[in-house]
């Protein structure tokens, strides 16, 4: 269960991140959709704890936690250890290394430097770096923006798979529709740092509260609004 | 110049226990300075780097400011400290290899924390954000950063090396160029060239090329192996 209670944090000159009360279930997937600078990724930022606060809390009861930011780093060593760079213990996930490189379709690059993998692989990669782990919570900012379409679908399917698997309380952020639908149940429309729409996705796309919503639902081609 | 040279040449092949001593404590002077402050320096100057706090840019400045300390202001420093009557003075180490070296991490040491702060300042963001969502802990993540910024670190590294061999403000103030030991390359090309041996003058400057040129094909060779 994530709680979020006043926060506040300034992003930028014009927009201050301001959430009143916003509830996220343990197991729940939820997409979070905007414009460009709505504050999407700050509030995945915040709720990882990679940054403070100005004021408010974030309550979080779970043990086991990733985020992946939009443009996460590779470190300039094989693909096998930057793959394994997060885990504490090394030995004990030599089988789920195995196995999520083959789901990744990195098994024949093992061994090859990170930094030599082109834009899609690289992506794949760092998907792999945090599915080989279990996590309940998992916060996502834009996963599959450079992936190659030959891997999107196996790769949300994956993405899916786990989080049922284990349980995991899913925040992603995206600019995708179909992302959104395929892998989440619940939507946030954010927009100039609130959340304005909050809710199942079917519900959102059926009966949007705000005008705002209504338009960004529009822009985005949902026919139902 | 050429017959300079040639008897430089033959004076080094001869095996003069002068010239070879010489070449000894300069290579023990520079290696140790060097080893001393990459330890000091590097993790420092990575975690100014890495991190945004108050006063970062004061200490930058200051860091900056000591990168360009002239060396005899460093070595009167270092004296007055080593002096019978400084506040080491009890270590009597003035007049020593050991007050060399301690010299040449005074110069050295802030270069190379300035150019590590600089060189992982730039990947730092970015690490830092993922190795903060895979839930690294800090010592972990400036471990990783700091391998990171290996082709980097060589190179200041081998800056740190090259300005600690060809020094010589300092070392002449705290070593005092005692022959047989403490009289480095630069002490003694200084001494030999002002008595007119241009001979021992020569065959010094060639060896410390020498030693210069291998420094550099290191760092060459390092750089294009990580391409």
């Amino acid at each position: 269960m994530i709680e979020i209670k006043n926060l506040k944090k300034k992003y930028s000159a014009d927009f201050t991140l301001n959430i009143e009360n916003l509830k996220i279930k343990t197991g729940e997937r939820v997409a979070l959709i905007g414009a460009n600078g709505s504050g999407k990724s700050t509030l995945l930022k915040l709720i990882s704890g990679y940054i403070k606060p100005d004021s408010g809390e974030i309550l979080i009861n779970t043990e086991k936690m990733a985020y992946l930011p939009q443009d996460p780093y590779i470190f300039s060593m094989s693909v096998r250890k930057n793959v394994r760079i997060g885990l504490k213990d090394n030995k004990k996930q030599e089988e789920n290394l195995k196995e999520i490189l083959i789901m990744t379709g990195l098994f024949n690059l093992l061994d090859k430097n990170a930094a030599k993998l082109s834009g899609g692989e690289k992506q794949r990669m760092v998907f792999a770096r945090m599915l080989i782990d279990k996590h309940n919570l998992l916060m996502l900012d834009e996963p599959f923006g450079a992936i190659d379409i030959d891997f999107k679908d196996s790769l949300e399917q994956i993405l899916s798979d786990y989080c049922i698997a284990n349980k995991t309380t899913l925040i992603m952020a995206t600019h995708t529709p179909a992302e959104a639908f395929n892998l989440c149940d619940k939507l946030i429309i954010m927009h100039k740092g609130e959340v304005i729409e909050y809710g199942q996705c079917g519900d959102i796309i059926k009966n949007p509260k705000t005008d705002f919503g209504k338009t960004f639902l529009k822009q985005w081609r949902i026919t139902d609004v | 110049m050429t017959e300079y040279i040639k008897e430089a040449f033959s004076l080094l092949i001869s095996g003069n226990s002068e010239l070879w001593g010489i070449i000894k404590v300069t290579l023990q002077m520079s290696f140790f300075s060097t080893v001393i402050s990459s330890f000091l320096g590097l993790p420092l100057g990575t975690v100014i780097g890495r991190t945004e706090f108050k006063g970062k840019g004061l200490i930058l400045r200051i860091t900056n400011t000591l990168m360009g300390l002239p060396p005899v202001v460093a070595g009167l420093v270092v004296f007055l400290t080593l002096s019978r009557s400084g506040p080491l003075g009890s270590l009597q180490l003035l007049f020593s290899v050991a007050a060399m070296v301690i010299a040449q991490v005074v110069l050295i040491t802030p270069l190379m924390t300035g150019m590590s702060a600089s060189a992982s300042s730039e990947k730092a963001p970015k690490l830092r954000e993922t190795a903060s969502g895979l839930r690294m802990g800090k010592t972990k993540e400036i471990i990783l950063l700091m391998l990171e910024c290996r082709p980097q670190f060589v190179s200041i590294i081998l800056l740190g090396f090259g300005r600690a061999i060809a020094e010589v403000g300092a070392v002449s103030l705290v070593g005092g160029n005692i022959q047989f030991k403490t009289r480095v390359m630069t002490t003694a090309i200084m001494l030999e060239t002002n008595k007119g041996n241009f001979r021992f003058a020569v065959a010094l400057g060639i060896v410390l090329l020498a030693i210069s040129f291998i420094v550099n094909s290191i760092a060459y060779t390092a750089g294009e192996k990580r391409k």
